[in-house]
Parts: C-alpha cells; structure tokens; sequence
C-alpha cells in the first residue's frame, strides 16, 4: 500500500534532529533521485548508480548502519532535501561528521542553512548520545555557521591552507571539535594550540632534483636521492615488515607497537596498484647503494579533486632513525607529489607521544596547523595529535632558495 | 645497420627493423614488468605482480588485436635496457597514431635525443614498409633536436596544444607532428598547411557570471544551472529517446554520416562511466530549465587527472535546438564546472573539418583554433579531416570577468 503524503507534513510528530526550518532523516534509497541537493558528489550520477550506493550502504546490517550513518536535513516547509550529514562513530567515544549543503545555493543561504544543521545535529550528539567529542571539517568562509559552533561550546583546532577548492579558487579547510561538557569537567579542557606562522624557517630544505646519468638509473626507482630510492613494494616484502615490527624497541605510538601482518601488507600493495587514479601511493625507501628497503612512505587520502594528499612515514628499524634518511626520503615523496602528480597541497598529522616525528616535519618546511585534542588513549588517560600543512609553492621555494 | 661504434647487445644483433644507432624498439612482455618505472607511462607506483597482471590484460587478447594498438619498449642497444615506450594505435591500417613515453629521470636533452633517434626509423618503418597513409606523432614542444628529425623526414607541426603538460612542476605544450606518405600525396596532393589561431583573441560569447538560486528554484537535479538550462546525469532509461532522436535527424554533421544509436547500449555506457569512483568521462544531460526536456548531452572525455585536463564534447539531439544559443550556454556550464569545480588546468576539442558549424561555435567561445589532422576519414569528396582547438582555464575566465565588467 502506497501513502501518499502532504509535502511539508513529514516531519509532523518528529521528537529530535527538528529545527525552526529544517529537520534530519536517514537516507532512503528513494532518495537517490535528489542526490545531487544533498549528497556533495562533484560527478553526475544516474539514480540506479546512487540507489545501489545507498542500498549497499543500507544492507550492511542496522548495526554497521548506525555506525556510519547518512541523514538527509529536509525543509520542514516543503519535504525538499537540501543537504546531509556523514556520521562515523569511533567506539561511541568520538564522531567525526560530514556536512554537506546544496551547492548551487546562494552562499549566505547555504551557510545559514549548514549552521542550523551543526546545531541540531550536535547538540542532540554530545546532549543526548553523550559522547566525548564531536569533530567535523568545514571550508572557510562561513560566518553563520562559525558562530553558531562557538554558541555550542565547540572551537576551530585546525586550519589547513588553501586545502579545498572552492568556486575556482582557493579556501582553507578548517578542523572543529565540539567537547562534552560533562567530560571536560573531569578531565578539564583540552590545550589549544594555534597554527605556527606562515613565514618560517626551513632547516632542511629538499635538494635539487637529481638527473641521472645513463648507468646510475635503478630500474624500479621512482624517485632518486643521495643516498635513497623510492619504489614499489613487493608483496613478497611483507615479510621483513612483520620480522621487524616484532623487534621494534621504540614505542612512539599512543597504541603501543603492534604484530605487522605483512602478507595483508605485501596484497595491499598490489591492490592500491590497480586504480587509477589511486587513493593512495606507497613507496618503499630503500637505499640506494645496496636496495635494501629500510621504510614505508606514502600519499594516503589523495583527493583528485581538491589536489591534497597527506604524508606519512615509518622508518622499520632505529638504526636507520635520527639519520635524516626519513627527511631525505620525504623531500623524494613530496617532489613526486608536487611536481610529478601536481598535488596543491599535503598535510600530516602526528600524534603527541611522537614529538621526533614532529621536529622532523617543522624541519622538512611542514608548518603547525593545529591539534586535535582527546583523539586516542594513552598513559597518561587521553592524547592528542598535531596536523602539519605545506603547499607546493613554499616547498618548491625554500628548495630553489636552498640552490641558490 | 646502425653505428658500427656502438657495441651491439645481443638481444638486438639479428634484428632487421626498428633498430637505430644506439635504440632498438621491441614488444613488451611480462618480464618486462620489473621495469616498470622506467617505461610505464603512469606516475604511480605498481609491484612487479600488478604490473605483471596489467600486461597480460593487454597481450592475453586476439594477436590482431594486440597488433592494433601494441606497447612496444625502446631499448638500448648497448645493454638492453629501456629508456621509454610507445604505443602504435592503428586505425583501420590506413592511420596510426604514435604515443612515446620516456624515461622521467633522465635528462631533457636526453629524452630529446630519444625521440629523435625513434622518430627517425619508426616513421619510414611505417610509411615505406607498412604502406600507412599518415603517421602522427605527439611529443612536448620545443625540442629543436626533434623538430629537425621532423622537418628532415618531410613532417609537419599538425595540431599544438598549449600547456597540456605538467612535467618537472612546470607546464608544456604539446606537438603533434603528421607525416604523409609520398605515394598518397602524389595521388592525393599535399594538404594545406593546418591554421593556428592567435593567443590574443576576440570572445563574441564569453560566459555568464555563475547563477546561485533560491532553494526553491533549484532543479531536484540539476549540478549546474544556466539562464535557459541546466545539466544533470543522464539517466540510462533516455537512451530510448536519443536513439529514436538519432532515426530522425534530418541534418548530417559527420563525414561518416548520421549514426544508428542503439537505445541500451547508449543508456548502459552513461552508467558504466557514472560507476567509476573518480570517472575519466564526465557525462551530463543537458535540459531546458523550463519544461525539464532533454535536449542534448555533453561531457569531459579523456579527463586526465594529474596533467588536469580533458576533452570536451558537445550533441544537441534535434534541429531544432541547434543554431539557437543553447550549444554555448551548455558548453560554458560545462566549463564553469571543468574548471572551477574540477580544477581543470586546459581543455581540447576536436571537430569533423566537415562540421564548420561547431568549429565556428567553439571560437566564439573562446577556444582557439589549435591545428588539423589530415586524411582522417572519408568522406564525400575523398578523404577529410578534423580541427582540433584548445582553451586555457585562465583564458575562459578572464573573458568571462571582461564581459561582466562590460555589462
């Protein structure tokens, strides 16, 4: 039996996710056919690719769904969808949340109608979920929005440079987190930590670019430095991984050490290698005088749209740490991604019991962008972690005047 | 056969053909997975496994298939190895376009050197012993060791695409070099000296400022709104329409005629392109805002994520939307979405040199006219040709501020 409803009547009885103008629903595969209103997908989808989307995101299991769950924020007047929210729930602890609003709105429309989504969206999470932290990511740019999320108790705790395009130009990507109010009575709140200046010091600047001379060329190198090489990994390389992750003496991570599964690493290789583009790009640092692989970097969450990517780096044994090997091999990485894939932008985020890694980056040229407060568990109760951002312009800059 | 100096190798020794000075040309086989980062002409990092699984994809294939458009590696002939590769996609026998790929970590004088060398025996190869008609061949501009090669071998500049290239962080322009073979222009006459518009040029119809509606003036689906129309997906069940559209058309644009569309298929190939994650042809229905009517499609083919660009297409489905306005108005939603959502650096076109109409409408556009390509296909009056055109994203948007300060 089909209803039929009034439009504007569909909200009526609904208790929470209500504002003044708009209210929040789970998705419906029906709502397939007004993606384009809420969904933020930048590629023209037909209706039965959307619908299978949504359908395969709804018949992973209701709880799977409610762990990452997509509401669709409506118009009470009128039914109409005019954005979301991505919802992904880290063991009930913290969520990180997606918005999304109409693009071809006005912008002082969308920001007002973005801004009664946060509130409705957060408060009903930290009031009645009670979870410890909200955190969500917006572009620059959006008064009504920023000053409702400070009317909440919530706060900027990252500003990553010209990370989103945004109307053929260039915005900042800005990191919020709203905190229960009952858990910074216990645990008091969190240390801000303001970005670093745009104006810094590179102390470690990449070397120019090296051409080889016909004999010198590796044949799996992708990129060659002084001493390093980078190429791919082979799967049948997994195998040292977990050799050496087990005999790994230092703990730097909040998580402790942990059992590398280098057969999972060594297929994952292989996966990565068959899209195109990827969402990701390992390399395997190896040196280059013997080609014996000493660490792992990669571009991981690399947005074609946007040109981003973020960095990261293991160095397998301490004998090859505090070497400047993981800065060599880094410069190597962000040649690759700046002047081979024409990436704008990377950040890197790095958690506060690793504070190596960090003097590492701010040396590299990476500046300070923030801190992410209560983002895992650690001795001390709950840490945090700073992100890093760099653009290509400043990285090609401190090089070329390195040269010079 | 080549340079006496030169220590011959011995996988090259008894080869007749394809062998230079110091280059030799061979097929590519799955050994050949191990140096991938030499000849692959990707800049993504692969294991030996995953290139080894792409190979098979392309040889596991009928042979004359694989003849059709085969991966051949430049190697030296003092040690065998690869420097580069190239692919040899024939059409129909008649044509065949050359696409080289060189090492990325060797010098720029090098790489030059290479292609010079290749060009120089591969293009008689083709024209004098496989009977080609024309032969192109693309590489970046300005390399005066290869545009010698080009002029001693009776080639010609065919097309130039500006700044289709990030390469070492900077932008190149790309050449594409046609060689005729003499035996058809004795028959047939040289074609005339392609044209290459001038840089500094007039828009006689720039875009429009970006519109943003009231929510409730938005189409349900609509990605980008116009004045008379807007673009949205495709949805495949319209593949009926256009291939009862495509029955009816009076007017013939193509030197190939007018097309049978078949109704699944055209809706099916919408929904495979939409599948993709980050999609390489970016496919929209274009409708009247008005009455929601389908009216044509147009899209951004061949999008190459890393260089930042693509190819843009354009079909209005019915003479009576054509001649009207509505091509441009689509094709600068179009652009507003290549470059200011997508972040597209330059787009091309190309047009049937039977088709002045879309010729003309891409000028007016702003797209400058960036070359032609001979002996393409036949037509009425024997064989014909297309134009090819380029637009620089700085280029579409300084004419559309200019119009808007203007107005």
């Amino acid at each position: 039996m089909t209803t039929i409803q009034t439009p504007g009547t569909r909200s009526d009885g609904q208790t929470f996710l209500i504002g003044p103008s708009l209210y929040l629903r789970p998705v419906e595969p029906d709502d397939a056919g007004t993606a384009p209103r809420w969904g933020g997908d930048a590629f023209p989808r037909p209706v039965e690719v959307v619908q299978k989307q949504i359908e395969e995101r709804l018949e992973k299991g209701p709880n799977a769904e409610e762990n990452h769950q997509l509401l669709i924020a409506c118009r009470r007047i009128d039914d109409k969808p005019v954005g979301s929210v991505e919802m992904r729930m880290n063991s009930w602890r913290y969520v990180s949340m997606e918005f999304e609003v109409d693009s071809l709105l006005a912008d002082d429309e969308s920001d007002k109608m973005l801004a009664e989504i946060v509130e409705i969206v957060i408060t009903w999470t930290i009031r009645e979920r009670n979870v410890m932290v909200v955190e969500f990511v917006l572009r620059s740019g959006l008064p009504n929005t920023e000053q409702v999320i400070a009317s909440i108790g919530g706060r900027p705790c990252v500003e990553l440079r010209e990370f989103r395009r945004y109307q053929g130009r260039r915005v900042a990507e800005v990191w919020y987190q709203v905190f229960n109010p009952v858990w910074v009575g216990i645990l008091d709140r969190p240390p801000e930590f303001p970005g670093g200046p745009v104006e810094r010091e590179v102390r470690r600047p990449a070397d120019k670019q090296i051409v080889l001379a016909e004999a010198e060329r590796l044949n799996r190198a992708y990129a060659v430095g002084d001493r390093l090489v980078l190429r791919p990994l082979e799967p049948d390389e997994g195998g040292l991984l977990t050799h050496w992750s087990l005999r790994e003496t230092e703990i730097v991570f909040p998580e402790g050490r942990w059992a590398e599964n280098g057969f999972a690493i060594g297929r994952h290789s292989v996966k990565i290698a068959r899209r195109d583009p990827p969402r990701s790009l390992g390399f395997a640092i190896a040196l280059r005088s013997s080609d014996e692989l000493i660490g792992f970097n990669s571009l991981i969450h690399v947005n074609w749209l946007h040109c981003t990517a973020e960095t990261a780096t293991v160095i397998f044994r301490p004998e090859h740490r505090d070497s400047g090997l993981g800065t060599e091999a880094k410069h190597l990485l962000l040649a690759h991604a700046f002047e081979r894939l024409g990436l704008h932008a990377v950040s890197s985020y790095v958690h506060e019991t690793n504070p190596r890694s960090a003097a590492a980056l701010r040396k590299q040229g990476y500046r300070d962008a923030g801190y992410v407060a209560w983002d895992s568990m650690s001795p001390a109760g709950v840490c945090g972690g700073w992100l890093f951002d760099l653009l290509a312009e400043e990285w090609r800059e401190s090089r070329d005047r390195a040269k010079d | 056969m080549g340079n006496d100096s030169q220590q011959a190798s011995s996988r090259s020794q008894n080869q007749q053909f394809l062998v230079g000075p110091s280059l030799y040309l061979r097929p590519v086989d799955l050994d050949d997975a191990s140096t991938a980062a030499i000849w692959r002409p990707k800049p993504f990092p692969a294991p030996v496994e995953a290139v080894q699984d792409e190979l098979k994809q392309r040889l596991e294939i009928d042979s004359e298939e694989e003849l059709a458009n085969q991966l051949l590696l430049i190697c030296r002939r003092d040690n065998d190895m690869p420097v580069g590769s190239l692919t040899l996609d024939m059409d129909g026998w008649r044509l065949v376009d050359v696409d080289l790929h060189l090492d990325p970590l060797v010098s720029e004088e090098w790489k030059s050197s290479i292609t010079a060398e290749v060009i120089g025996f591969l293009v008689p190869w083709l024209l004098e012993e496989r009977n080609l008609m024309a032969v192109s061949v693309s590489d970046l501009a300005n390399r005066p060791v290869v545009e010698a090669k080009v002029q001693e071998l009776s080639g010609r500049i065919a097309a130039h695409h500006r700044e289709k290239f990030l390469i070492d962080g900077a932008r190149r322009d790309r050449y594409y070099y046609q060689f005729f073979n003499p035996i058809w222009i004795e028959k047939l006459g040289f074609p005339d000296p392609p044209a290459f518009g001038p840089v500094d040029r007039h828009v006689t119809a720039p875009a429009r400022p970006s519109l943003k509606l009231a929510s409730e003036h938005r189409p349900d689906t609509a990605l980008v709104v116009g004045e008379r129309l807007y673009l949205r997906p495709f949805e495949p069940e319209e593949g009926k329409l256009v291939a009862q559209w495509s029955l009816e058309d009076t007017e013939i644009s193509y030197p190939e005629g007018r097309l049978i569309l078949t109704a699944h298929t055209y809706g099916h190939k919408h929904k495979e392109m939409a599948s993709k994650e980050i999609p390489s042809w970016i496919r929209f229905a274009v409708v009247l805002r008005e009455t929601n009517e389908l009216i044509g499609c147009n899209g951004l083919e061949s999008v190459d994520w890393v260089h930042r660009t693509a190819e843009t297409e354009t079909e209005l489905f019915r003479p009576i939307h054509r001649n009207a306005g509505y091509g441009t108005e689509a094709k600068h939603l179009l652009l507003e979405y290549a470059f200011e959502h997508l972040g597209l650096h330059m787009i091309y076109s190309y047009v049937s040199a039977k088709n002045p109409r879309s010729g003309f409408a891409l000028k007016k556009q702003g797209y400058r006219e960036a070359g032609r390509f001979d002996w393409d296909t036949f037509s009425s009056d024997g064989l014909s040709g297309f134009w090819t055109f380029d637009l620089l994203a700085s280029e579409w948007r300084a004419a559309r501020d200019a119009a808007d300060q203007r107005s």
